[in-house]
């Protein structure tokens, strides 16, 4: 199979997904007990207010057709109107969705890089110290709330040491044209190293807390199944033809252990969106998990079911990625 | 000339139950171009002897004794300088064609990379040689592009011999090299080897269970249990004069178009547990012909005669006498 | 009665194994570690120094003789909090296992063993949930149903519910047409005997590691709930909401508001990984390598 048909095949299987990712996110919030106009209105509403609300958001129809005219919208690109500043959602999580996705692929960078080296050197000093430390790291971070090791970066480098921002992406000011919404990004393409200085600056603490929790769980991966590859017999005779270790262990190996490696980062996404929005609270960084939190708060219910669908769509979409990459990696994985 | 000489070699395992002896002062040699077979049943520590070696053996292995290869010593060798050696002066030949090549890299990359890493040439130039070395096993060079999984297993088997090859090692270790193949192609296997072994004035060290594979290549013959190495000699010798029971036993195993009358024997009870050998001979408790001594004390290496080994009491001077004490 | 049978000499036996092997003494400090949360949890008007939701001192005192891990804002004894916290840190860990594993293990059963298009729809119900951030679905049911225990147990179940309904079903699925099954039903054991009394036994033993591994990740989804102000309603003592607090003093350089709040969330959740860690190695040494 080439691999045009297999990113087809993959992006219809994924659709069913989606779809019912979406269906279970509308059951939770529109039909589990607990009336959300009701809590969005606080309880003590008189009845017309309340059935001029549900008419204004649709709920008033049937639940199936509430459905679908939700989904319809959904892709069209509508997902409705914000109860409380009557916006589109859609664009409000537009303009918020950038700083979510520079700080999970900047967490994610340098969870890879930590998760690599360190499970590669691990896999090759087998039982030696940078062993074993490894995997004490990796227990110990594993029980480290994001938030609590963002909280002590923020008092440790921002208040003590005073080094770093402690929150936001960007001082005001120093804004880049924007073309990709992704700071670092812009402010490389148009040259702009004041505002690069700043936004990594703003990036470091929030990325590096968000990066060193999903670190633990590539480290062990990568190392379990390095450990594995190494046992393979095909790297019994890559060294049987004095092939260097370096190149048995990242070549070899790791490229080996790459795809079910992949497949569980694919996996872990789930706790790198979890810790984002985790994160961004932390750091008051402006994207859609701080929005999200800031919606509940609000009771804005049609904006909270707008980002989690959101969400969903990420994690779709992602899921994706993922096993394409891998097909490019891995040529087996395609026939 | 001799290739290489194994002195008092033993390896030693160390397993979270114990420590295993896989082999037990080994002692043998070979010359330049001459083919030696070891054989034995799985887990008499052959293949561990061949991987010795080519100190591929994991970490927790110690290797005793000399290992001396064109009069120097492997196992007193740096590290790097050891590495340099092999698949460049020793290489070798694995039994499971299907596994042994990296499935990820095509077929290019591992040769490539095993030819740069041990010679300083260019990336054409590699390729070259590569599509000499697989001309020469009779696979199409325009295959290098392939990944190992879009080659059957006898192919594969060719690309490891052609890999193992492609820079004129002095020596080759073959480890079961046609145990995982079906009949004809372990024919075809065998005979590329022997031609390619001649053409390259190699020497090659074949270790099978299949007592017909050695008589087919082998000039001299090895057989080990329990990890010793109970008798060596010539293939004549060991084919129509065996002398230690074991390598008795093991022929009269093998099914022959010979001699259809003959009874099919089969040696009784099983090798031993290499975490927990017996005293004395390794042997013992399954021979036919076993002496009081043979249950205290491990026999020595004993030369019956020149280039002739037996590792047993009988041939002990004083032996025979004390045969007659033997319970059967 | 020999020795090797006496009970007492097993025990020692089985102590002296723990304690020669790594991955069993990680399973003791593991288990002792829960020991002295749970410890904390049920004793905890005996053992803390203060009530915790009463002044018992000046506000934003740091670490003093009479309060050992300092004040809050409020004045309000931050190493009382933790000790009444991990009641409902353990409460509610406990409870949203419970709950999944109820909802998981019985579905998980029937899917694997009727097969056919309901597993189909079941596996892929649950495979999306499973996909899906787990605390991002906790964050909007807990915004729907409120704050309160129960609620925020439900929560963290429906997230949770999917990793049992996986183990067992795959694990069904593959041993429901063995020998033993098939003999059952040659024999005319009926579906619910054979699911209960076949089936069951031999699938449960794979909960166990789960189980525990579940319970660390439910007390860190609680306190990331009750961080996002999601938990428990304040001033019930809660490590989540107490860091969330702790958090606006932060600038003032009130550390010892995050610091030990914290730090009980680390410890606790240390101890079940390391509990389910070393246990499942210690008892299964060959998977252990491979899991590592």
């Amino acid at each position: 199979m080439s691999l045009k048909w297999y990113i087809i095949t993959r992006v219809l299987m994924a659709i069913p997904m989606f779809f019912i990712l979406l269906l279970i996110i509308f059951f939770v919030l529109r039909i589990l007990p607990g009336d959300p106009i009701m809590s969005m209105l606080g309880g003590k509403a008189p009845m017309s207010v309340i059935e001029q609300k549900k008419h204004e958001l649709g709920y008033d129809k049937p639940i199936i057709e509430q459905f679908f005219i939700y989904v319809g919208g959904l892709f069209r690109g509508d997902l409705g109107k914000s109860a409380l500043t009557k916006r589109p959602i859609a664009d409000e999580i537009g303009r918020k969705l950038p700083a979510t996705i520079e700080l999970t692929i900047f967490g994610f960078l340098i969870a890879l890089a930590i998760g690599i080296f360190w499970g590669a050197e691990a896999t090759r000093h087998h039982n030696e110290s940078i062993d074993v430390a490894g995997r004490f790291y990796a227990i110990f971070i594993y029980s480290v709330p994001v938030f609590w090791l963002g909280m002590l970066f923020q008092w440790f480098f921002g208040v003590q040491l005073r080094w770093l921002p402690i929150a936001g992406r960007i001082s005001p000011l120093l804004r880049p044209e924007q073309f990709s919404g992704l700071f670092l990004f812009d402010a490389l393409i148009t040259w702009d190293i004041p505002a690069f200085k700043d936004a990594l600056a703003h990036i470091i603490l929030p990325g590096l807390a968000l990066g060193m929790i999903i670190s633990s769980i590539f480290l062990r991966m990568v190392r379990s199944n390095m450990v594995l590859m190494l046992s393979r017999d095909f790297v019994k005779a890559a060294r049987a033809r004095g092939i260097r270790e370096r190149s048995i262990i990242y070549r070899h190996s790791l490229k080996n252990a790459f795809v079910p490696i992949m497949t569980v980062m694919g996996l872990q996404l789930a706790l790198l969106m979890a810790g984002a929005v985790l994160t961004e609270t932390t750091f008051s960084w402006p994207g859609i998990g701080s929005y999200l939190v800031e919606k509940i708060r609000y009771r804005d219910f049609p904006a909270v079911q707008g980002t989690i669908a959101i969400f969903a769509l990420l994690v779709v979409v992602i899921n994706i990625l993922v096993d394409i990459i891998n097909a490019l990696v891995d040529p087996r994985v395609r026939y | 000339m001799e290739l290489l000489k194994l002195e008092n070699v033993s390896v030693k395992y160390k397993t979270r139950e114990g420590r295993v002896l896989a082999a037990e002062d080994v002692n043998i040699s070979m010359n330049e171009r001459e083919t030696l077979g070891i054989v034995g049943e799985s887990g008499c520590g052959k293949s561990t002897l061949g991987n010795a070696i080519l100190g591929i053996l994991p970490k927790e292995t110690s290797v005793e004794g000399k290992i001396l290869f064109n009069k120097t010593d492997l196992l007193s060798l740096p590290r790097k300088k050891f590495r340099m050696i092999r698949g460049k002066d020793i290489s070798m030949i694995f039994q499971d064609p299907m596994t042994s090549l990296n499935p990820v890299m095509k077929l290019k990359h591992h040769f490539i990379e095993t030819i740069i890493t041990h010679k300083k040439v260019s990336k054409e130039e590699a390729i070259n040689m590569a599509e000499k070395a697989l001309t020469d096993v009779g696979i199409n060079a325009d295959r290098l592009n392939d990944y190992p999984f879009q080659l059957s297993g006898g192919m594969r088997q060719r690309v490891m011999i052609a890999l193992a090859l492609v820079l004129n090692p002095k020596l080759v270790i073959a480890d079961e090299p046609t145990t995982s193949l079906d009949v004809i192609v372990q024919a075809q296997i065998l005979n590329i080897l022997k031609g390619l072994q001649n053409e390259y004035n190699m020497g090659m060290i074949l270790i099978t269970h299949d007592l017909g594979v050695v008589a087919e290549v082998a000039d001299n013959i090895g057989v080990m249990y329990g990890g010793h190495l109970v008798e060596y000699s010539t293939k004549m010798n060991i084919y129509k004069d065996p002398k230690h029971p074991y390598t008795k036993a093991l022929l009269e195993s093998i099914p022959n178009t010979d001699i259809n009358d003959r009874e099919l024997s089969f040696i009784e009870g099983y090798p031993p547990d290499l975490m927990s050998v017996p005293e004395g001979c390794r042997f013992s408790d399954r021979c036919p012909k076993v002496m009081d001594i043979c249950k205290s004390s491990t026999p020595p290496d004993m030369f019956i005669e020149e280039n002739r080994l037996v590792k047993c009491w009988l041939y002990n001077e004083g032996g025979a006498k004390s045969a007659s004490n033997n319970r059967s | 009665m020999k020795k090797e049978w006496s009970p007492s000499y097993r025990l020692g036996k089985a102590l002296r194994r723990v304690f020669k092997n790594k991955s069993g003494l990680m399973a003791f400090i593991g288990f002792a570690i829960l020991v002295t949360y749970i410890i904390f949890a049920v004793f905890s008007p005996y053992i803390a120094p203060y009530d915790p939701t009463v002044k018992s001192g000046p506000a934003y005192s740091p670490p003093t003789k009479d309060h050992w891990f300092g004040t809050t804002n409020l004045g309000y004894d931050v190493l009382s909090r933790i000790i009444y916290g991990a009641r409902i840190a353990l409460l509610i860990a406990f409870l949203a296992v419970a709950v999944a594993a109820a909802i998981g293990i019985p579905l998980g059963l029937l899917s694997g063993y009727i097969g056919g298009a309901f597993d189909r729809i079941l596996s892929m119900i649950m495979d999306a949930i499973y996909s899906f951030p787990g605390l991002i679905l906790a964050i909007a049911i807990a915004a729907v149903l409120g704050p309160g225990i129960i609620n925020v147990a439900l929560s963290i179940a429906v997230i949770y519910a999917p990793t049992y309904f996986r183990v067992i079903r795959n694990q069904v699925s593959s041993i429901k047409d063995d020998l033993f099954v098939e003999a059952a039903r040659a024999i005319g054991a009926r579906d619910r005997t054979i699911l209960l009394k076949y089936i069951l036994p031999n699938v449960l033993p794979s909960v166990i590691v789960v189980l525990s591994m579940n319970l660390a990740d439910a007390i860190m989804t609680e306190a990331g709930l009750s961080f996002l102000g999601l938990g428990i309603a304040p001033p019930t003592p809660d490590w989540g909401y107490d860091l969330s607090n702790g958090q606006r003093y932060l600038l003032l350089n009130y550390w010892w508001m995050i610091i030990f709040p914290g730090m009980s969330i680390i410890t606790v959740v240390l101890g079940f990984s390391l509990f389910s860690e070393g246990a499942n190695e210690f008892l299964n040494p060959n998977i252990g390598e491979t899991r590592r």
